[in-house]
């Protein structure tokens, strides 16, 4: 399976086609795309650490740049699955006629789960804190 | 009956590794807990480079 190069909203490697419809889904992406290769990194920092002594503030440091960069993702990974767990109630941009039947027969709970990944987020951002005070390896 | 979709394996790594390092900053607080925390460093490590991994792979060529 390969990369198509086009869709509906053109080429695929114009990163900035979302900037002006949805700037969440925007920021977002530039996050993560940063987050991959900062992960990565991290990931040889953090390993690096076990076999070379005196790396602890260069750790804390790329864990705070890390924690920041991955919040859009805490946030919207979160939202996924609670978007699956009620069935697209909570999230989905579902058609109000077939919202409000669906709701009533299938999810009565309907989209009080909305809630769940701004807490969740909200605990993400208030350990950032924590993680500044605390955090060592 | 939930139908099994292979996107919740994709969203539980990349769930991982951010809370291996809230529950790290949050253990960092009770000395207790630090031989706990030497191997869940061990876990962010390698988890970091599989969230890379995966990511680059769902951005870069699965699209």
């Amino acid at each position: 399976m390969h990369k198509n190069l086009y869709d509906v909203r053109g080429k695929t490697t114009n990163i900035s086609r979302l900037a002006s419809f949805d700037q969440w889904a925007f920021l977002h992406m530039v996050f993560y795309r940063i987050a991959i290769f900062a992960s990565i990194a991290y990931g040889i920092l953090v390993l690096l650490w076990y076999a070379v002594p005196g790396l602890d503030f260069e750790v804390k440091v790329a864990t705070a740049l890390i924690w920041i960069l991955f919040t859009p993702q805490v946030f919207a990974a979160r939202k996924a699955i609670v978007m699956t767990l009620s069935k697209g109630m909570a999230f989905g941009h579902l058609n109000t006629e077939f919202e409000k039947t669906y709701k009533a027969k299938y999810h009565p709970l309907g989209g009080a789960l909305i809630v769940l990944p701004y807490i969740a987020t909200a605990i993400w951002i208030l350990g950032f804190f924590a993680m500044l005070v605390w955090w060592s390896l | 009956m939930m139908e099994f979709s292979r996107m919740w394996l994709f969203y539980a790594a990349m769930i991982g590794v951010p809370i291996l390092m809230f529950l790290i900053a949050i253990l960092s607080y009770f000395t207790v807990f630090d031989p706990l925390k030497y191997l869940l460093g061990i876990l962010l490590g390698i988890g970091s480079l599989i969230y890379g991994a995966l990511g680059f792979r769902e951005v870069f060529i699965h699209g």
